[in-house]
């Protein structure tokens, strides 16, 4: 006598193939898909930074500025006030940009700590001391070039330098 | 016949052509030194660069001869460190504190801070925040070199960058007391002073080598 019942191992209309292998094939292909396609984007990622020549740029010149032009290259990093101050306030900073690409833009400015806070120093020819730009008796700012507040891809480099026994950070800004 | 499985292999192997394109890709991508990661060149140039302003301008203005110089004059020798430093390591281990000195000892066994004079100041405003600093001094004891920690933050990593400079300290020099005054003369004090006196019978009392180490953390 035949068996009537049948054990049924498949399922789908005896096609040979079970639930669980189709889970088991469809779910890796579908795991390895979203990981792909969300892993892709992050491949071009190392490329995007479009201002890598500034990097060298700034390096350089904040290089130059704090051990040749500023002062002396025998005493690097020790800056002479009255060099400092024909270079901001005389429009030194032209001869640096009229080297730069159109649309590329430099800040440099010379900040220190007085009382305090942190900010672009600047001279005061009456009481002959360094104070704060903004202050009133401000007199020779020691800062050119434009505020890059809401820029995004500013390269800056740093020095510690002494002027006229202050100690101050010349940082040079290019985006 | 035996369709479904060759549906559930086909998914597998195009599951791995995906994976192996990825690879591929992968292999073709470049990273380079410039590549934002916390490693980046540019960064580890400035560091560098402003170590060796830092130690050009402090050696400049004395303020590191006095950082060397500010040591404790106790009579027993076991009790002397910088000032105001932990007493188990006898230098100093962080992050700044001006108050420090007004610490009792026992609150500052168990801080973190640098030193609290003029050159622990101008390591602050120019590494802040996220950037570890050790300094160390390498004095001569004979002919061999010993080493006395300033400031010690912990073991470099491998994307760290340091710099050096000497200073020579002479027997007329001055130890400095924790308010900055002027304390025993050093050819006076060598039994209390870290370094000795390498010279006896010179002006000159020890040669010390200072060495930054910068990395961020």
């Amino acid at each position: 006598m035949r068996i009537a019942k049948e054990t049924r191992t498949e399922s789908r209309g005896g096609r040979g193939q079970t639930t669980f292998d189709f889970q088991v094939g469809a779910t890796i292909f579908l795991v390895s898909t979203i990981f792909v396609l969300s892993f892709s984007p992050a491949l071009l990622e190392p490329f995007d930074d479009a201002s890598k020549g500034d990097t060298v740029a700034t390096d350089r010149i904040v290089s130059k500025l704090a051990t040749d032009e500023f002062g002396n290259p025998s005493k690097p990093y020790v800056l002479d006030r009255g060099t400092t101050e024909d270079f901001f306030d005389g429009g030194g900073v032209s001869d640096i940009e009229e080297h730069l690409r159109p649309g590329q833009n430099i800040n440099i400015a010379l900040t220190g700590f007085i009382s305090g806070s942190e900010a672009s120093l600047c001279w005061d020819d009456d009481d002959r001391q360094f104070v704060h730009v903004g202050d009133a008796a401000c007199d020779i700012e020691f800062e050119v070039g434009s505020d890059p507040a809401d820029q995004n891809g500013v390269v800056s480099s740093r020095r510690v330098v002494q002027i006229g026994g202050q100690r101050a950070t010349l940082r040079v800004r290019m985006w | 016949m035996n369709r479904g499985q060759a549906h559930t292999l086909e998914g597998i192997v195009a599951g791995m052509i995906l994976l192996a394109s990825i690879l591929f890709a992968l292999q073709s991508t470049v990273i380079t030194p410039l590549s934002a990661s916390t490693s980046n060149q540019h960064i580890e140039n400035q560091h560098e660069a402003l170590a060796r302003g830092l130690l050009t301008v402090t050696g400049e203005d004395g303020t590191m001869k006095d950082a060397l110089l500010y040591w404790g004059q106790e009579p027993d020798a076991t009790e002397n460190r910088f000032h105001c430093a932990s007493s188990k390591t006898k230098h100093y281990t962080g992050n700044p504190d001006h108050n420090l000195c007004s610490l009792t000892q026992s609150e500052l066994n168990t801080r973190d801070h640098l030193p609290p004079n003029a050159f622990g100041k101008q390591l602050e405003e120019t590494y802040g925040k996220g950037i570890a600093t050790n300094v160390r001094l390498r004095y001569l004891d004979g002919s061999n070199h010993e080493t006395q920690f300033l400031v010690f933050q912990g073991e470099p990593s491998d994307n760290a960058v340091s710099e050096t400079s000497t200073v020579v300290l002479y027997d007329s020099d001055r130890l400095r007391t924790s308010d900055g005054g002027e304390g025993a003369k050093l050819k006076n004090a060598e039994d209390v002073f870290y370094a000795p006196d390498n010279w006896p019978g010179e002006r000159i009392y020890n040669v010390i080598t200072v060495e930054v180490t910068v990395w961020r953390i």
